[in-house]
């Protein structure tokens, strides 16, 4: 079966000629019934190329095809068969869960006795049938971020973007949309799921596709990525500190049992070709400099680490 | 899933109808104070422009005591909008009349008298009994201005032999000339060329009506300028354009929506004005109905031009007052146009709230129908076309 | 108290970085107090500018001639605009057509009627009028009436000149009406009696001022917006969750509260101010004695803040602010003379008036422009006062007991 998604050399620039170029010649395919994420740190590129997928923004250059329709020709076309759940709340707060419910429905074309069946349904889903008439101003981060959830789905799309679902809402809400996004696939809705989360990466995705920079610097499934870091270790050591030296980095990549190091978070995180090793070596580097750690802990390879490990940077910032 | 366009527009009319009534007070703001205003200025109007059918009461104090000063009095007393009170009078009155002692003198002697008409505080009544003493001592003034010249031409010729004879020639003049004034063959007969039945003149509700409806819908229409600010700033802007939905239904709906609240408010305050003020809008419902729609069209228009200009809500928000405003200001909703000078009335023109106001006025006073409003229906039209093809031209929709 | 001023500081700063109440409440009243200039001049009343009128002359004499003429004087061309036309058909179809205010039809008679040819005999002039320009027609219709009456003046000074020469045996027609006539072309010359209208004070009435008048009225119509648009942050704060970071911080409600209540204050006073300055540096509009101005300026703030605070005090959120104070400075603005002047309004309408901050100070601020002093406004600056005390002390009690939910 041909892939759902292709996408071929897919580039942004805003205002060329001299202007930023946000998503630099992206290339790649998704298939129909899979869960396929992109990992990358703010700024990656990430949004734009969602985006540009879901026809808000115009492709500088190269093109993707969406069941078979160019988002560069066939805008509307795509529009119709693929659902977007958007980084912000996109609600009306003055209106009622239902009737923000219903207008949306109304712009994917929907009507009737369709229209208002599918409304109902979407509220039992995402749980929110019992406050459907209450004005979403009065709504929780939580709950608004679930009915923005809703409004993606009223059309039953084949292709659903999902764009950072759960930035700053409470744990309970994160795992309804979590399982949410696993029934929705199971039912067989194509998922495009962006995220800087990792776990949530791991947890959701047949393929991961990361980003940064615009560019896509690694593509697979979890096994086949983190195959990629080898064998190396991760250490993590939490510090006290809220800010530490660039010298202190500097001191600890040169150290020869130490692969890449970076800072974010409050935390040292370390690539290492051996935790049993290198630990002595980066305690004593890291004491030198009178910065108190906390907790170390030692990791096996994960998608954090093979993104220290591609770019020398930590995937949080 | 194709659905057609119009009913997405319709859906997003109704959309936004919906979110501007959530607030209660809209209602208020929406229609109850535009009668508001419109009551009170016309009420207001009514009573100033208008002379009422009871009388003034002025005082009138005689310090002269001659029987120049009693022509003067009866003069007065003789008004049908003067109710006269005598010196000896405590009421408090808006005007007092003085009659300075020896004016009969100085009017014989040929040397210039003043009768003092003073405005005791600052009203209506005041003001309207001012002109209406001045209305009734014309005459006077007039055959005094007579006597004067027959009594000097006379002297002239044969000088008089006594002050008594003087006195008695010049009012023996005076009297003739004040008779013969009062029997002028020639009066003026006014006709107003209007064919509705204002043709006599506006009442004050009338004359507030047609101001009052521009400047309130103008408030309301120019909310076209937040048309997509608003949804950018919520994120809802860009759930739109993921939808299989054209910018162009988009625009509409958001067109639409607007058109629809202010023509809604023009309904009302159309009817309203009927039958609260029994305001007359005209012998012609249709070509009130077109003005109407037309000027609605053309300030959503230039709502949309505008709101090229805006970044945020709050931006949008002055635009609105600090416009619509000036707009009801120039163009003739507050003041007349007539007494502006030529400058002013260009630059007026230049604005389709002028047009509005010239064509309801043609509509009300002159009892005009479509026909006679033919060029501000095609301005009004112009200008539609102007701002949009300016506010899409420019539109900025990320 | 730093406290205090810290955080009324940070709010006066905000809000003059709102653009909503820059353009909406400091540059709207400027540009309608500018509109108002423009359209009635720097004495501040209307004028009439060569307003077009036709005149139909069939008049058989030359009496008909004069009456045009005298529209062609420098003073009546400066108002007039007059064209003479062929007939009264195409005269009316004229102003039926918007194309001329008024038309003037002289009758045939017009001169044999006047010199009392035909004895007993009336006519008129007929003046079509356009109803869409009452002023100009009206202005024409009162020209008209003017210049008849000094005609019939002029032919019953002829009259009784030849009659009471006769009876004196001075003189005897036909000398005595050339000697008439020619005595009657000094009448514009004698002017016996005058009739001076004149105000309050004693001085010569003037027309009313609307660009006077337009100042102070737009600013207080404006501040009950900006006022409001400062207490509203009270409900905005908190519901960003800033205000209750702000209680969390070592100042207590009462300094908080105080803070806002003065930022209010304060942003109200700005407006003013600016509003005061800039029409005197603009538009060299003078509202009166400084400091009878800055006394009523801040009773009015004062006063004007109440309401606002009071609002804030009663609302729920931060819309109903907005929309609660939007109606309630409508309700004020309309009733206490801020669109029509005061002393024009029902007399009832401007006691009930009284409650709103507008109608004192419309008063105070109209005496000071008509040249009173500080001590002349004492009044209407106390009413103020006692106003804003009030309801500041109501709103104070409210808030307590809001605060204390928080």
């Amino acid at each position: 079966m041909p892939p759902i998604i292709e996408v071929r050399a897919l580039t942004k620039q805003y205002n060329p000629p001299s202007g930023t170029v946000a998503v630099k010649g992206i290339s790649f395919q998704v298939e129909e019934g899979e869960i396929f994420s992109f990992l990358g740190p703010n700024g990656a590129g990430k949004t734009t190329t969602i985006a540009m997928l879901s026809g808000l923004l115009r492709p500088t250059a190269g093109d993707a095809l969406i069941a078979g329709h160019s988002v560069v020709r066939e805008p509307l076309a795509v529009k119709r068969i693929i659902g977007v759940v958007p980084q912000e709340v996109a609600l009306y707060d003055e209106l009622s869960a239902r009737q923000n419910l219903l207008f949306w429905g109304r712009m994917y074309g929907l009507s009737g006795k369709t229209l208002r069946t599918s409304v109902e349904e979407m509220l039992d889903l995402v749980g929110l049938a019992e406050r459907a008439k209450e004005r979403v101003g009065t709504f929780s981060g939580g709950m608004k971020r679930r009915l923005n959830f809703a409004a993606g789905l009223l059309h039953k799309p084949r292709i659903l973007f999902l764009d950072e679902p759960t930035v700053g809402i409470d744990p309970q809400s994160r795992r309804r949309i979590l399982d949410l996004v696993k029934e929705l696939n199971r039912r067989g809705t194509t998922i495009i799921y962006t995220t800087h989360y990792m776990e949530e990466a791991e947890e959701l995705s047949h393929r991961i596709a990361i980003i940064d920079h615009g560019e896509l610097i690694a593509l697979g499934t979890l096994a086949e990525l983190t195959r990629m870091v080898g064998e190396t270790d991760t250490l993590r050591l939490h510090l006290a500190e809220e800010f530490v030296d660039a010298s202190l980095l500097d001191a600890l990549r040169a150290a020869p049992t130490v692969l890449q190091a970076s800072f974010s978070d409050r935390q040292i995180i370390l690539e290492v070709p051996d935790a049993a090793t290198a630990l002595p070596d980066v305690m004593r580097i890291v004491t030198e400099q009178g910065v108190r750690v906390r907790r170390v802990d030692i990791e096996e390879p994960n998608l954090e680490t093979l993104f220290l490990h591609l770019t020398g940077r930590a995937l949080r910032d | 899933m194709g659905g057609d366009p119009v009913r997405r527009i319709l859906a997003i009319a109704v959309k936004d109808i919906r979110i501007e009534f959530s607030e209660r007070m809209t209602w208020v703001v929406f229609f109850v104070l535009p009668l508001l205003f419109t009551a009170v200025l016309g009420v207001s109007m009514g009573s100033a422009f208008s002379t009422g059918e009871t009388r003034i009461p002025v005082r009138v104090v005689d310090e002269d005591g001659s029987r120049l000063s009693r022509h003067i009095v009866d003069a007065l007393a003789s008004s049908s909008s003067l109710a006269v009170q005598s010196a000896a009078g405590e009421a408090k009155v808006p005007l007092e009349v003085v009659i300075p002692r020896g004016t009969e003198a100085r009017v014989l002697q040929g040397d210039e008298a003043v009768v003092h008409v003073r405005r005791l505080e600052k009203s209506v009544n005041a003001v309207s009994a001012a002109a209406s003493v001045r209305a009734a001592l014309t005459p006077v003034v007039r055959a005094a201005s007579v006597a004067r010249l027959v009594l000097q031409t006379a002297e002239r010729l044969r000088p008089f032999a006594s002050p008594t004879e003087r006195k008695a020639f010049f009012y023996a003049a005076f009297e003739a000339a004040y008779r013969a004034l009062e029997h002028v063959p020639v009066r003026v007969e006014v006709k107003s060329v209007g064919r509705g039945p204002q043709a006599a003149g506006l009442s004050g509700f009338e004359q507030a009506s047609a101001g009052q409806l521009v400047t309130w819908t103008l408030i309301t229409l120019l909310g076209a300028a937040e048309a997509l600010v608003s949804e950018r700033v919520r994120g809802t802007l860009r759930r739109l354009l993921v939808m299989p939905v054209s910018k162009t239904v988009i625009l509409t709906g958001k067109m639409v929506g607007r058109l629809s609240l202010g023509v809604m408010q023009m309904v009302i305050l159309i009817l309203a004005g009927q039958w609260f003020f029994h305001v007359n809008w005209g012998r012609s419902p249709l070509a009130l109905t077109v003005v109407a729609l037309t000027f609605a069209l053309s300030v959503v228009a230039l709502g949309i031009a505008l709101s090229t200009l805006v970044r945020d809500p709050r931006q949008a928000n002055g635009v609105i007052v600090l416009s619509s405003l000036t707009l009801a200001a120039l163009g003739g909703a507050w003041w007349p146009l007539e007494i502006t000078p030529p400058l002013y009335q260009k630059v007026a023109h230049l604005l389709p709230s002028t047009w509005a106001m010239q064509a309801f006025t043609v509509i009300i006073a002159r009892g005009g129908g479509v026909s006679d409003v033919l060029p501000e229906i095609g301005v009004l039209l112009a200008f539609t076309a102007l701002f949009l093809a300016l506010g899409v031209w420019r539109l900025r929709w990320e | 108290m730093r406290k205090v001023i810290l955080i009324a500081w940070k709010d006066l700063y905000t809000a003059l970085h709102n653009t909503s109440v820059v353009l909406g409440f400091i540059l709207t009243p400027l540009v309608l107090t500018l509109v108002t200039g423009f359209a009635f001049g720097r004495s501040g009343t209307g004028e009439l500018h060569a307003v077009p009128v036709l005149v139909v002359n069939q008049d058989e004499g030359t009496l008909g001639r004069a009456l045009v003429d005298a529209f062609h004087t420098p003073e009546m061309a400066e108002v007039f605009a007059v064209q003479e036309a062929r007939d009264p058909e195409s005269a009316r179809a004229a102003v039926e057509a918007g194309d001329a205010v008024a038309a003037i039809v002289i009758p045939a008679d017009f001169t044999a009627l006047l010199e009392n040819e035909r004895g007993g005999e009336e006519a008129a002039v007929v003046l079509y009028t356009d109803p869409t320009h009452p002023i100009g027609a009206s202005a024409v219709e009162e020209a008209l009436s003017a210049m008849l009456g000094e005609m019939a003046t002029r032919r019953v000074a002829v009259e009784v000149l030849v009659r009471q020469l006769t009876a004196r045996g001075c003189a005897r027609p036909p000398e005595s009406v050339t000697l008439a006539r020619k005595a009657v072309r000094h009448l514009d010359a004698v002017h016996p009696l005058e009739v001076r209208v004149e105000d309050v004070s004693g001085r010569k009435a003037t027309a009313f001022d609307w660009r006077g008048y337009m100042a102070p009225s737009m600013a207080v119509f404006f501040l009950m917006f900006t006022v409001a648009a400062a207490a509203r942050t009270i409900l905005s704060e908190q519901e960003q969750g800033t205000l209750a970071r702000l209680l969390v911080t070592p100042s207590t409600p009462v300094q908080v509260l105080g803070g806002k209540m003065l930022g209010t204050f304060l942003v109200g006073l700005s407006q003013m101010a600016i509003l005061v300055v800039a029409d005197g540096l603009l538009f060299h509009i003078r509202w009166g004695m400084p400091v009878g101005v800055m006394l009523l300026v801040i009773a009015v703030t004062a006063a004007a803040s109440g309401w606002g605070l009071l609002i804030a005090a009663l609302a729920r959120t931060s819309a109903q602010v907005s929309a609660g104070s939007t109606v309630l400075a409508l309700i004020f603005s309309i009733a206490a003379g801020n669109f029509f002047p005061r002393w024009a309004l029902p007399a009832w309408l401007r006691t009930v008036s009284l409650i709103s901050p507008n109608a004192w100070a419309l008063d105070g601020f109209r005496a000071l422009a008509e040249g009173a002093s500080v001590l002349d406004v004492g009044d209407e600056a106390l009413a103020l006062f006692v106003m804003a005390a009030v309801l500041l002390v109501i709103a104070v009690a409210l808030f307590r007991r809001r605060m204390q939910e928080i």
